[in-house]
């Protein structure tokens, strides 16, 4: 009796760990999940931004239709992506694209000068910085969700339920190349 | 350069101090009026141990004067560093947020007031420290003693959107037993998106807070910002007052600066948010 007493208390703690160790998994990846969308207002606003300053760079700049045109595709594309993979490769591609929009903006000084492209790229500066931020929060918090669903004996309760979350990279290709230095 | 904090300068004050013709006089007469009266009540032991008490007591007292000049000197330092100017009115910062009446009895110190960076608002700095009374089983009276820093700034146009925000560093287990001037007034926990954010600090707010717009107080930036802050810069927000704060008393200009820059800061998330809201209700 005794015995059975003993068993039946260790199973009755086993399954109030695994009711506490699941619900843990559940927050973190709740977390993650409103991490993301804290990422996705951000996107979003980018997305509505880019007309604007496409229509504003065309009328001080309007030869400059590769870039433009560039802009307009990487927006269209980062819209339409699927995935969080697909959607951050097409993100880092806009944010390049933007940057092409900052070259053309250093050869027209009038473009520099207008009111309207200082207030809209101040505007994508800011909304750069909150996805930067936004990004930040996203990536520790799929970190922690990460190590907290494969350690031991977590591990064992996750198990096919939950699986590792990717990391958010919006780093334009260009920017994580490793710069040619000619001696 | 002045004193980077408020033991710069005390051991040239002591040691200055000490050398005085006064301080030297008082010694010697001193030890000798305790010698005879230590040898005339207690003997040839009062006549030993009395002569080192008074020397202990003028040494003492000469250091007790020389820390108060150097944290004077200090304080004048940090004033005139930040542009602020030394002021003594309680009622100032008294009754303005839970903290600023927690407890049972409240004493300021070092009060300084002046404008606070480019938000064109008056900042006022203290040191602050609030006492709970407790009695022990025999009802003898006693005190425990909470100390604070902090940075007060009047901000009324952002009552209606944030009618009481209180955020400060996560409570542990050695805080049990402590006082908390936040328990019993009906607030409660939120969550932001950050789980760094939700592990470091406490965020609780009245329930007729607006979470939407609270969310936008604390956007991304201003969550890592807060998570990344050295200072880890704590925040009452209540009555149309905006304070900010650190646990004990700050007392290097370093970390002074700091805690001004983080109230200039959080001022102006403030100050954005009722311009959007401004804008939004006028349709612009």
């Amino acid at each position: 009796m005794t015995v059975l007493l003993v068993l039946g208390g260790l199973l009755a703690l086993l399954a109030l760990w695994v009711v506490i160790t699941n619900n843990s998994f559940i927050r973190a990846r709740n977390k993650v999940d409103e991490a993301w969308s804290g990422i996705d207002v951000q996107l979003k606003r980018r997305h509505d931004l880019v007309p604007n300053l496409v229509e504003t760079v065309k009328g001080y700049a309007a030869h400059e239709s590769a870039t433009l045109a560039a802009v307009t595709q990487a927006r269209a594309a980062a819209m339409q992506a699927g995935d969080d993979t697909h959607r951050s490769q097409a993100e880092g591609r806009l944010t390049s694209a933007l940057d092409g929009i900052r070259v053309v903006a250093e050869q027209y000084p009038e473009l520099r000068a207008s009111e309207s492209f200082q207030t809209l790229m101040g505007e994508l500066s800011e909304l750069e910085d909150q996805i930067q931020a936004a990004r930040r929060i996203f990536n520790a918090n799929v970190n922690a969700y990460n190590t907290r669903i494969q350690l031991f004996p977590n591990s064992l309760v996750a198990g096919a339920k939950f699986t590792p979350r990717e990391l958010f990279q919006l780093d334009s290709p260009a920017e994580r190349a490793v710069p040619a230095i000619a001696f | 350069m002045g004193p980077g904090n408020e033991n710069a300068g005390r051991g040239e004050y002591f040691r200055t101090l000490l050398g005085r013709p006064a301080t030297i006089t008082t010694l010697v007469i001193g030890a000798a009026l305790g010698l005879v009266l230590g040898a005339y009540v207690q003997g040839a032991l009062g006549a030993l141990i009395a002569p080192l008490a008074v020397m202990v007591i003028v040494v003492g007292v000469a250091f007790w004067l020389a820390d108060r000049k150097a944290e004077a000197r200090f304080w004048e330092h940090v004033a005139a560093s930040i542009g602020f100017t030394p002021f003594y009115d309680p009622t100032a910062l008294e009754t303005t947020t839970p903290l600023m009446h927690a407890g049972d009895r409240r004493f300021w110190d070092h009060e300084l007031k002046g404008p606070l960076g480019d938000t064109g608002l008056e900042a006022l700095f203290a040191q602050y420290r609030y006492e709970v009374r407790k009695e022990d089983s025999k009802g003898n009276e006693d005190w425990d003693r909470y100390l604070f820093t902090v940075c007060l700034v009047e901000l009324e146009p952002g009552m209606q959107l944030f009618p009481g925000v209180y955020l400060r560093e996560r409570r542990g287990l050695l805080s049990f037993g402590r006082h908390d001037w936040l328990r019993g007034r009906g607030l409660q926990e939120v969550e932001l998106e950050s789980t760094q954010f939700n592990e470091t600090y406490e965020l609780k707010v009245s329930r007729e807070q607006d979470h939407a717009r609270l969310r936008e107080l604390f956007d991304p930036k201003t969550i890592v910002w807060l998570q990344e802050h050295p200072l880890r810069p704590h925040i009452e927000f209540r009555a149309g007052f905006l304070v900010v704060y650190v646990p004990g008393h700050v007392d290097d200009l370093g970390r002074v600066v700091w805690l001004l820059e983080a109230t200039e800061k959080i001022a102006a998330r403030v100050q954005a948010e009722v311009g959007e809201a401004h804008t939004a209700r006028s349709g612009g």
